[in-house]
């Protein structure tokens, strides 16, 4: 048997009071699967898609309305961290009450317990009730607990924003360590696309109590950033009328799209591939001198919310002054930009003053940049800011 | 059963948290713990001792174990009825047997009343109890105690089933203690003694256990039956609530 999880046809309805009627409504809706050993999948989804409700169902927390889970292994949910903590209790205390509701008894928290202790760095405070603790402190030695859970198949609820920056790393390394184990299989619902792209080998993508998509990880993540782009933007920027195009300049851009190395058009890129930004300029009786090109927007996660760009024109030597349609492609290298989203503005401008927008588009197609490296994912670290470069190093004695 | 078994580790950590939660966390909640027996005893004792003329030594020790049988029942009837939604924060992140936590919660309340009582037991050597009396009561209230678990379970299900019980529950127990023979001795109620023992099984075990420490002789059948009965009866409850509590629990 190579089954971790087979779902089939699940359904589960909430009943609501709305006024004076009682409506049902679906939170997981004709949900199949079936999981293979050792796959690790994430889950994505808008809020209230049911990706919690669907793990919740899975580990026994609700029942199914219709359908059935069947489970082949010992299943255990880390859907909150310091489940079942008790202020009034000590730390060491809790970490007893706390690891056995994950699942594991006396004789293994002993043999674990140092370690808990080690990973909190709560040491000192151990045998004071939790209550006096820093919010940071409980929640590293509610992590250092959760980490340590046991069972064959895993049901992880976004459980990695714990802490201070230093200890967000470790708990990253830790979380890594748990989801990467081969031996085990795991269901891992998360917000972050970065998250999911480095730990999951593969993506079901619910909306409405629907799966929407399951399949290989970029290819979903692609799909969902698509779906919830919150501009108009579009990756591929159709051919345009050459009626609304205005030629009096000679040149006319007629499609722009972003794709990756197999010319293939996608919103979403890991930082580890070549991106590619695709222009069509038809050239038509060349009159006046213009500027062709893009303009790169990046809005960075996080910090100061201030949006950065870039221009980039079409070199001059490129552009042929012969009637026809070309194309143009700007590559950007792996591990240049960070992770985020961007936008991209193709233009046509004449030269000189006023400068004339002929044709400018802004903010006309957008694409995801998620990083596969986990270190990238700690504030602090690499996170912020738009380029995230591989340096390369060298060293020497002197 | 085989729940508990197979979750008995965590019984055993629900179980001395609920137990710390109740006897306190400090020196001196533990002394307040084991005082608030004796106070309340005193008091009553008084009051009795100057109501019914009798000695205030054996009214007070009838009175302390009544009290102790009395909370036995409306404390644990009481703590199960916010059982889950006290819970809350587990029960909907991880799957637990919902009886593992009826089951801390109730044992933990016994553990305190017992070591309530065991602080009572230098009053034993003055009113001096027979052995077979004291060995029938311990009997009858190891069968009420049975009985009021299995009423737990039922309560913090039809607790979570309908707001209204916590309300309905606390006027109840309140009425109840009234009607307990605590502050007074059965046989005043005369003829009416029987239907009273059928009825309220509390009543009876409270009855054994001073009858027992009174060195009276335990003639009262009928309490020994109605407690018996309704033990039995209870047991219907269980396999309801291992039924239904789990759906029921969602709507939390």
């Amino acid at each position: 048997m190579n089954q971790a999880l087979q779902i089939h046809s699940l359904v589960k309805s909430f009943k609501r009071k709305q006024g004076k009627n009682i409506v049902t409504f679906n939170a997981l809706d004709s949900i199949s699967l079936n999981i293979e050993k050792g796959a690790r999948i994430g889950i994505v989804g808008v809020n209230g898609a049911g990706k919690s409700t669907l793990l919740k169902v899975i580990s026994r927390i609700l029942l199914p309305t219709s359908g059935s889970v069947e489970i082949f292994g010992t299943v255990n949910s880390l859907l909150e961290v310091g489940t079942g903590f008790d202020p009034e209790l000590s730390g060491r205390d809790n970490i007893y009450l706390n690891a056995s509701i994950l699942g594991l008894v006396r004789t293994d928290i002993n043999h674990i317990f140092n370690e808990i202790l080690d990973f909190s760095g709560v040491s000192k405070f151990i045998d004071l009730p939790v209550k006096y603790l820093s919010s940071g402190m409980y929640a590293r030695l509610a992590f250092a607990v959760a980490t340590h859970i046991p069972g064959e198949i895993l049901l992880i609820d976004e459980v990695l924003s714990v802490g201070d920056a230093l200890f967000r790393k470790r708990a990253l390394q830790k979380m890594e360590s748990l989801i990467t184990d081969q031996q085990r299989t795991i269901l891992f619902v998360s917000h972050s696309t970065d998250a999911i792209a480095k730990f999951c080998n593969k993506v079901i993508w619910l909306d409405n109590g629907k799966i929407r998509e399951f399949g290989d990880t970029m290819n979903v993540l692609d799909s969902y950033f698509n779906f919830t782009r919150e501009d108009n933007a579009t990756n591929v920027l159709p051919i345009l009328s050459t009626e609304l195009t205005n030629k009096l300049h000679g040149y006319s851009l007629t499609a722009a799209y972003v794709a990756d190395k197999d010319a293939k058009s996608r919103n979403t890129f890991s930082t580890s591939e070549d991106i590619f930004l695709n222009l069509k300029v038809e050239v038509v009786e060349v009159s006046l001198p213009a500027i062709k090109g893009f303009h790169l927007y990046c809005a960075p996660r996080g910090g100061v919310p201030t949006e950065t760009h870039v221009c980039a024109q079409i070199p001059e030597d490129l552009i042929p002054m012969i009637n026809g349609v070309y194309s143009f492609t700007a590559t950007i290298p792996k591990y240049f930009l960070a992770s985020g989203t961007y936008r991209i503005t193709p233009f046509v401008v004449s030269i000189g003053k006023p400068l004339i927008r002929h044709q400018y588009f802004e903010k006309a197609i957008s694409f995801n940049v998620i990083d596969d490296d986990t270190s990238a994912l700690i504030d602090g670290d690499r996170h912020f800011g738009v380029i995230n470069p591989r340096f390369k190093w060298a060293s020497g004695s002197d | 059963m085989s729940e508990i078994i197979r979750y008995r580790f965590v019984l055993e950590r629900l179980f001395f948290r609920d137990l710390k939660s109740i006897i306190g966390y400090g020196v001196g909640d533990y002394i307040a713990h084991f005082l608030k027996p004796f106070f309340l005893a005193i008091i009553i004792a008084f009051v009795r001792s100057k109501v019914s003329k009798v000695d205030i030594i054996s009214a007070y020790v009838t009175v302390y174990y009544g009290i102790l049988v009395w909370w036995l029942f409306a404390d644990t009837v009481k703590a199960s009825i916010g059982i889950f939604r006290k819970n809350r924060s587990i029960i909907t992140k991880i799957y637990l047997p919902k009886i593992i936590l009826v089951t801390s919660s109730f044992w933990a309340r016994v553990a305190a009343i017992s070591l309530q009582a065991m602080a009572g037991v230098f009053f034993l050597p003055i009113v001096r109890p027979e052995f077979m009396t004291l060995a029938i009561a311990s009997i009858f209230t190891v069968l009420c105690t049975i009985l009021c678990f299995n009423l737990c379970i039922g309560i913090s299900y039809l607790a979570l089933r309908f707001r209204a019980i916590r309300t309905i529950t606390e006027f109840l127990l309140f009425s109840l203690f009234f009607t307990m023979p605590v502050t007074f001795d059965t046989y005043v109620l005369g003829q009416n003694q029987t239907l009273y023992y059928a009825i309220n099984p509390i009543g009876a075990a409270i009855d054994i256990v001073k009858n027992a420490l009174l060195g009276r002789p335990q003639d009262n059948f009928i309490a020994a039956l109605s407690i018996t009965s309704w033990c039995a009866l209870s047991f219907l409850i269980v396999p309801f609530f291992q039924k239904n509590i789990d759906r029921t629990v969602e709507t939390i």
